[in-house]
């Protein structure tokens, strides 16, 4: 089958000049089939929206900065007052392990008492208090 | 902000009054209507209720234009948002898109007695193409070729390196060309 010769680039943008303006008066034509827009009722809707990230992207940040010095804040005061609590569990792990395989220890506490020990916040959730004292109880008739 | 066209919107700006606001919508209206028409196709109903939608978004749009960009890249960027939000509404509602064949034209009521009716025709048949192009392609036709945009801003309205403009340009015109040289697949 025989290719269809290619035209050259001055046949093409010869065509197109011919035809550029009857083209641009008809898509003229077809866009002012679109109707005539309330321009009055655009305006003042437009108006009453905020002129968006720019009017919001500073109160965005508020939260966040809240929030960072809320942590920055508090996060010292927290740990002073659960400190006690932390370094009298210290105190108990060591006394658990060095009387591992004594009479009374309990190799599932034993695995998870690092992470349970260590954390103020898990021992709260869990209601744990009552383990801890169990283990401070034994603590001092090991004493 | 270097176009004395730009003025406009330099003069809402500073002042915020509804009158430059119409003053500066009137100057881009021809090019809203017609880049709505590229983008909606013949659904005129789609064509008024996005256009309303753009001029009210530009109130507060226009606050956050600062001049870095040209305004009519700021402005077609706004139309081609608002035109593809409200195909992503209709697709959610129909889930089918009007196929391009059903385009229906607006008839010609030229009283011009120098249009000759060939000329007419063939216009007729090239928009219709045209309409037929892949979106990409018919913006980058409209852009150059209808509204005569720089190459720079062509390049960033539709996303193609500035080297590949004008080839790409020239393959679109030659592809527009050989379709009409056969009778116009339409």
């Amino acid at each position: 089958m025989k290719a269809r010769s290619q035209p050259s680039a001055k046949t093409v943008e010869t065509f197109w000049k011919e035809h550029q303006t009857a083209l641009r008066q008809h898509w003229d034509r077809q866009a002012q089939g679109i109707g005539s827009p309330d321009l009055a009722q655009a305006f003042a809707l437009g108006s009453a929206k905020p002129s968006g990230r720019h009017f919001f992207a500073p109160l965005l940040l508020i939260p966040g900065v809240a929030a960072a010095l809320a942590l920055a804040l508090f996060t010292p005061a927290l740990l002073r007052s659960w400190e006690p609590a932390v370094s009298d569990a210290f105190v108990v792990d060591q006394v658990f392990l060095s009387t591992s395989g004594h009479p009374g220890s309990d190799s599932e506490a034993d695995s998870s008492r690092s992470a349970y020990l260590y954390s103020p916040i898990l021992r709260t959730i869990d209601g744990g208090f009552s383990r801890w004292e169990d283990r401070a109880h034994l603590l001092n008739k090991l004493e | 902000m270097s176009d004395p066209e730009d003025d406009l919107v330099i003069r809402y700006k500073e002042s915020g009054l509804q009158k430059d606001y119409e003053a500066l919508v009137q100057r881009w209206l021809p090019s809203i209507q017609r880049f709505l028409r590229l983008q909606l196709g013949s659904d005129r109903d789609a064509c008024e209720e996005v256009q309303q939608e753009v001029l009210v978004a530009l109130v507060p749009n226009l606050a956050g234009f600062n001049g870095r960009s040209q305004f009519s890249t700021f402005l077609f960027r706004l139309v081609r948002n608002k035109a593809i939000d409200h195909q992503r509404r209709q697709m959610r509602y129909r889930k089918v898109h009007q196929p391009l064949e059903e385009e229906q034209l607006v008839p010609d009521r030229s009283e011009d007695p120098l249009d000759s009716l060939v000329q007419k025709e063939s216009a007729e048949r090239l928009f219709a193409l045209i309409l037929q192009l892949p979106l990409p392609d018919r913006e980058l036709l409209y852009f150059r070729e209808i509204e005569e945009l720089g190459e720079k801003e062509v390049s960033v309205l539709t996303g193609r390196p500035l080297g590949t403009l004008k080839s790409r340009l020239h393959r679109i015109k030659k592809k527009l060309f050989l379709q009409m040289e056969e009778g116009g697949s339409v």
